[in-house]
């Protein structure tokens, strides 16, 4: 069907004598044909010349797209381009499909929401993620281990091979492992948990699982460690010990993970790493020991932002198939020392009036800078900044490390809780835009180019802008992939900025998404990007 | 800084000390050239306290803009005082009767938010007063075998 519409189209295309207005071939009296190679698109009109006589097509006519393809203009149907129809197939964790917008086909694609995934079928659909409480350690129910093999779990009875199952390491997480140690305790860590609304103000106290945290058993005479693991993602954990019958022991469960998967610390400002002890119990072959880290305890904001930690780390290594390096986080209650990245580590507010420690927002903020400091690249000169006109290198950085914190968790906002309630801010409604007369290297928003970067990369219903086919990975990519090494333009300001950030997005995206990214940045915002990086020049 | 103390006596000698200002805490402004800091309200907050007798308090929000902010509102012990478009560096203030009542001592709190045009900050800081609140819990230290010391709180 689309096929015979194009080729309806094609039969009409109109061929006008340049200066002539009735369409008619252009005769010995008209002016030869102005246009420059190879062409321009007038609207969604692709424009050129042939042999001195301007031809126009409607790209609209075959639901096509006027863009520069293979260094001429030309319609581009952006479906066939990319080989989707309107049946949703997956591509990455994202579901994308054919879709008409203002009578042209668009590719439309939809991130799956954090903690689902992509399945494939007629159409592919978003649904929950059966791997989400097992995470990259997997577990162990009793004897049976239970691991997550190709997107499902997959479980192994470790008796059956006269094995026991326990853990295997770091680098291995639960395994069947052979029989040690004659006793075992098992549980599950929890957290009080504080979720941040969109206001600013933090939630209600829930619960929630303590991820790839340490669990330790400790012998209560003289603190010595008996054997050490890892939680899995729903919080259980299995410890198998060697102790004397009777001994007085209790499971303690620090705010670090030490897999290389995601390899995390959250400290006391001493460097001591956090931590929370159950209830002493006599050592026995087989023992039972919930523990929840209490917000009465000032230690539950540490596994809080450990978690923030687990999360950053998945998108880092799942999503964007970089390998994680160590980050330390520093927080205490009552801490006044200020919130900010610096040198690898992100140091948190714990005092009375701004307590950051369940601000995930605000953490996930600071692991930006973490994430474009050793994956991306940075030129902020540092220092205070409230989302007015700022350096273009300090508005990169920080709208960035706002944006990072959006795309982790798949949701536009941005908050921070104080004593007096906090403040919050909503990146897909922002309207903040440059002011009239600006240039390319004017002072910019850093809530800008944190709106611009969710409107690129959000998608799927609802969506507010003509960016459709790109998802948030797509956009964090730009990071590692152009500007952690490329040789950045000399136009605007000197250092990474958004302008570099766009260079970056038409080189690995092509310029199919001109017009969408026009939309956003100038059409939305009148940011005055001149669309001609070492990407190409948008038509 | 501020010390719990039983009875009357060490009670009054602890107002005297807010009185003076020590137990004030304020929301000053990031600190530059320490790294990335986090997105922030462009004033300076500070909330004191000086006793007035019979476990009253008189306590001042002080609020002070670090550049020009084209709305400024105040909130101490639900009094919302719209200040509307302030100077950089101008203090706006507003004071409020506060009372122990039965308790022996309390934060309270006092914000400023502050209006930019297209977008809204807010900032907040408190002052303790009467006895100091209760100390954090004691922490233990355990050795973790590759050397790292953990600081254990226990219920």
């Amino acid at each position: 069907m689309r096929k015979r519409i194009r080729l309806l189209a094609l039969l009409a295309v109109v061929s006008a004598a340049c200066g002539g207005d009735d369409g008619a071939a252009a005769g010995p009296d008209a002016a030869p044909c102005t246009i420059p190679e190879p062409g321009v698109c007038q609207g969604n009109t692709a424009v050129r010349c042939t042999s001195g006589e301007m031809i126009s097509e409607d790209c609209t006519a075959t639901m096509a797209t006027c863009t520069s393809s293979g260094g001429a203009i030309a319609c581009v149907d952006a479906c066939e381009a990319a080989g989707v129809t309107d049946t949703a197939v997956c591509q990455g964790n994202a579901t994308v499909r054919c879709d008409t917008v203002g009578g042209v086909h668009v590719v439309v694609s939809t991130a799956c929401e954090v903690g689902q995934n992509c399945t494939a079928g007629s159409p592919a659909t978003c649904t929950a993620d059966p791997c989400l409480d097992i995470g990259p350690l997997g577990r162990c129910d009793g004897d049976t281990l239970v691991r997550c093999t190709s997107g499902a779990p997959a479980t192994t009875d470790c008796a059956g091979g006269g094995q026991v199952c326990g853990y295997g390491g770091d680098a291995t997480g639960y395994a069947c492992v052979a029989p040690t140690g004659g006793f075992v305790v098992t549980g599950r860590v929890t957290y009080e948990d504080r979720p941040p609304q969109t206001s600013g103000a933090l939630g209600a106290i829930t619960t929630a699982p303590a991820r790839s945290a340490e669990v330790t058993i400790v012998l209560d005479q003289g603190s010595s460690v008996l054997a050490t693991a890892l939680t899995s993602d729903d919080g259980s954990y299995t410890l198998r010990y060697t102790a004397t019958a009777g001994d007085m022991v209790h499971v303690m469960v620090t705010a670090r993970s030490t897999t290389p998967a995601r390899p995390i610390r959250v400290n006391r400002a001493q460097n001591q790493v956090h931590a929370f002890g159950g209830a002493s119990f006599a050592a026995a072959a087989s023992v039972q020991q919930d523990i929840l880290v209490t917000d009465a305890s000032a230690v539950s904001e540490a596994f809080n932002i450990l978690d923030q930690g687990v999360l950053a780390m998945d998108k880092l290594r799942v999503d964007l198939g970089v390998t994680p390096v160590q980050l330390t986080a520093r927080w205490s209650r009552g801490s006044n020392q200020g919130t900010y990245y610096s040198n690898g580590g992100i140091f948190l507010l714990g005092s009375n009036s701004d307590d950051d420690g369940y601000d995930d927002t605000v953490i996930l903020h600071e692991i930006g800078h973490f994430v474009e400091d050793r994956f991306g690249r940075s030129d902020s000169p540092g220092g205070s900044h409230d989302g007015s006109p700022t350096d273009p290198n300090l508005a990169w950085s920080e709208g960035f490390a706002t944006y990072f914190n959006m795309a982790v968790r798949g949701r536009p906002h941005y908050m921070d809780s104080n004593s007096g309630g906090g403040w919050g801010y909503n990146a897909d409604t922002d309207t903040t835009r440059m002011a009239a007369g600006s240039t390319i290297g004017s002072d910019v928003s850093e809530d800008m180019v944190s709106a611009s970067l969710w409107d690129i990369g959000d998608g799927g219903s609802g969506d507010d802008d003509l960016v459709s086919s790109a998802t948030h990975d797509d956009v964090l990519k730009v990071a590692p992939q152009y500007l952690r090494t490329a040789t950045l333009r000399s136009i605007g300001a000197s250092g990474v900025d958004l302008v570099d950030f766009l260079d970056g997005w038409f080189v690995a995206e092509g310029l199919s998404s001109c017009a969408g990214v026009r939309d956003v940045i100038t059409t939305k915002r009148m940011f005055p990007y001149d669309y001609a990086g070492p990407g190409g020049s948008c038509p | 800084m501020c010390l719990a103390m039983q009875g009357p006596i060490g009670r009054w000698i602890l107002v005297a000390a807010v009185a003076v200002g020590m137990c004030a805490i304020s929301a000053g402004p990031a600190r530059a050239g320490r790294g990335h800091g986090k997105p922030a309200a462009p004033v300076d907050v500070r909330v004191d306290a000086r006793p007035v007798g019979g476990g009253t308090f008189e306590v001042t929000l002080t609020a002070t803009p670090r550049k020009r902010v084209s709305g400024l509102v105040l909130v101490l012990e639900g009094q919302t005082v719209t200040v509307g478009a302030t100077a950089k560096g101008v203090k706006r203030t507003v004071t409020a009767r506060v009372s122990l009542g039965a308790l022996r001592g309390r934060d309270v709190v006092g914000s400023a938010t502050v209006d930019l045009g297209s977008h809204r900050r807010r900032a907040a800081a408190s002052v303790r007063v009467g006895e100091a609140a209760a100390a954090l819990p004691p922490v233990r230290i355990v050795r973790l075998p590759d050397g790292t010391e953990a600081a254990e709180v226990r219920p």
